[in-house]
């Protein structure tokens, strides 16, 4: 009996060794991991950056920004897109970010996190052309933590019904 | 290798393992009380747990090994050589068939006029080895259901057909190797209903009509249908509608029906079109009298509905605004309008060849069980000498002994 519960321990030991190795000092050097608010401020760059690269795509094109930024491909050539887009429109003018406050930086389990953001964006109009209202839009970006953070997706919130209606 | 299998089979070990099993599932329920449940689960399924379940298994094997011949000698009619028996007042054979008669035991004999043997519930000793064989089926059931079971959510929309691909599919398990052991799941919704308490987010009922394999039938919510072996089963209600989007020159750019989820009212859903770069966001009420400061939602039934929209292009919000089905939205020179609302629902496809093993293991042990318990074994020899007859008994020790084979009582309670 107390042979089978050496076993026993044993066969619990190798099947939990991940946590017994480093307990014994055996277990492999594990690289250092940035720290947290460290990571949280490289994700907020992140998306300073990102938010910095549209609004330097102006009339004159200047995607060439986003290259420089660390997005997934889709949401690069949807970024891409947009702007491509925004810029056939008649009176529609670049945008210019007014006001950007983090209202969320909640990390993920996998190691990135998802940002939430307040944004002001105001139409940068030439004198003459009138200027529509400025958009303020919740965004949530969600980063991942790929060898190095990277933007996965950005999804503008929309407001909620009640405050479009006091719009 | 019998001294082997004499050590694994021993009754000591029996004791060891059910200890071991017993401490196992109290350390299971306190750290279910605490951590979460599928924490929980795959503590189970760790290296300690596993070897205790094969350990069970290899002993299992080895007391049916030790027991079968013990318990086919238990069926056996021949006579037992290493018993004298008692003395009984069964003067002749006649006697011996009469009292067996009145006992409702058969009587076969063995030497035709000196010995005879009497059974009731011969095969009744088998009932052990039929419940622990159940009891072996359990760990083939897992093992089979391991290398078999898919499990599959989608979202199915009213007059639309499910082809039962990946891509349909919103979540798969296991992720890795669905396609190869996916069952082949077409249907066609033909129309989903739903029933609501008043104006509550209960139903009352839910079922969808679908056609499949050429015939109609009906989905409700606990009531699956069965396609390839598969069981389909309808979880949840959904509102969806149709698109209709049309450029400057107002032709039509993109019409369809879309797949979002829009139940229950005030859920937000948003969609993207291949020909726009906008993200279109959707909230449905689907009895709501108009746009007050607050929308009233009056009920769940499609019967005023109301949608709110916002379409977005990057950081500039390009529209918003209250919609009824077939209104328009104007943003960016593109109109956007939304002609119907489709009711769909959330079906769940799974199929596990392990269940049926499991059900096979569940009938077997109770047979098992009500074979041993219910019909308790009974062999009785009655050996004539011609100076008087001995009575030979082997007996389940709750099994009630027929007193007519004694001759004295027959008027006792044996006596039909």
């Amino acid at each position: 009996m107390p042979a089978a519960v050496l076993a026993f321990m044993a066969i619990a030991v190798m099947d939990q060794r991940e946590v017994f190795l480093p307990l014994a000092g055996l277990g492999p050097e594990a690289a250092p991991a940035p720290s947290r608010p460290e990571a949280a401020a490289a994700a907020e760059r992140l998306v300073r950056g990102y938010n910095a690269a549209i609004e330097a795509a102006g009339p004159g094109g200047g995607a060439d920004r986003l290259d420089a930024v660390a997005l997934s491909g889709d949401l690069r050539s949807a970024t891409r897109r947009e702007l491509a887009f925004a810029r056939t429109l008649p009176g529609v003018c670049p945008l210019r970010s007014a006001a950007f406050a983090v209202r969320l930086l909640d990390p993920l389990p996998s190691g990135g996190f998802t940002v939430e953001t307040d944004e002001t964006w105001t139409p940068d109009c030439p004198p003459g052309v009138s200027s529509p209202r400025p958009s303020r839009l919740r965004h949530r970006y969600t980063i991942i933590d790929r060898n190095g953070l990277r933007i996965e997706q950005a999804v503008p919130v929309p407001p909620d019904p009640v405050d479009a209606k006091a719009d | 290798m019998r001294r082997l299998i004499n050590t694994l089979g021993s009754r000591r070990l029996t004791a060891y393992l059910v200890l071991t099993y017993a401490a196992f599932l109290v350390l299971l329920f306190v750290w279910a009380a605490r951590i979460p449940a599928a924490v929980v689960g795959n503590i189970s399924r760790t290296a300690p747990f596993i070897c205790a379940y094969i350990a069970a298994a290899i002993h299992l094997v080895c007391c049916l090994m030790i027991f079968l011949p013990a318990t086919m000698q238990r069926t056996s009619l021949s006579l037992p050589a290493d018993d004298p028996g008692e003395p009984v007042a069964l003067p002749d054979a006649r006697a011996v068939e009469a009292a067996a008669w009145r006992a409702r035991l058969p009587v076969r004999w063995i030497e035709p006029g000196k010995t005879a043997v009497l059974h009731r519930n011969r095969w009744s000793p088998l009932g052990s080895i039929v419940f622990h064989t159940a009891l072996l089926l359990i760990p083939v059931a897992v093992a089979v259901s391991l290398a078999t079971r898919v499990r599959g959510e989608a979202w199915v929309v009213e007059s639309h057909a499910f082809e039962g691909t990946r891509a349909e599919y919103v979540s798969v398990e296991p992720a890795g190797g669905f396609e190869s052991r996916a069952p082949r799941v077409r249907l066609e919704v033909l129309a989903v209903d739903a029933a609501f308490w008043g104006d509550r987010l209960f139903f009352t009922d839910l079922r969808a009509l679908v056609a499949a394999g050429g015939a109609q039938q009906w989905m409700t919510l606990p009531g699956p249908v069965r396609i390839d072996g598969a069981r389909v089963t309808l979880r949840g209600f959904n509102y969806t509608p149709s698109v209709e989007i049309s450029g400057p020159d107002g032709r039509t750019v993109h019409a369809g029906d879309l797949n979002l989820r829009l139940f229950p009212p005030g859920n937000e859903d948003s969609f993207t079109v291949p020909s726009l770069p906008h993200r279109i966001f959707v909230r449905l009420y689907p009895d709501s009298s108009g746009p007050q400061a607050r929308p009233i939602n009056r009920g769940m039934g499609l019967a005023e509905p109301l949608l709110h929209v916002a379409v977005t292009l990057g950081k500039r919000l390009a529209a918003h605004g209250w919609l009824r089905p077939g209104e328009a939205l104007a943003f960016d020179g593109h109109t956007v309008a939304f002609p119907r609302i489709l009711k769909g629902g959330d079906i769940v496809v799974h199929r596990d060849w392990g269940y049926p093993i499991l059900w096979m293991a569940l009938v077997l042990s109770f047979a098992g069980l009500i074979m041993r318990v219910c019909f308790p074994s009974y062999r009785a020899w009655v050996l004539l000498t011609g100076e008087g007859a001995r009575l030979v008994v082997r007996a389940d020790p709750f099994a009630t002994p027929p007193r007519l084979l004694y001759g004295a009582d027959p008027g006792g309670r044996d006596d039909p």
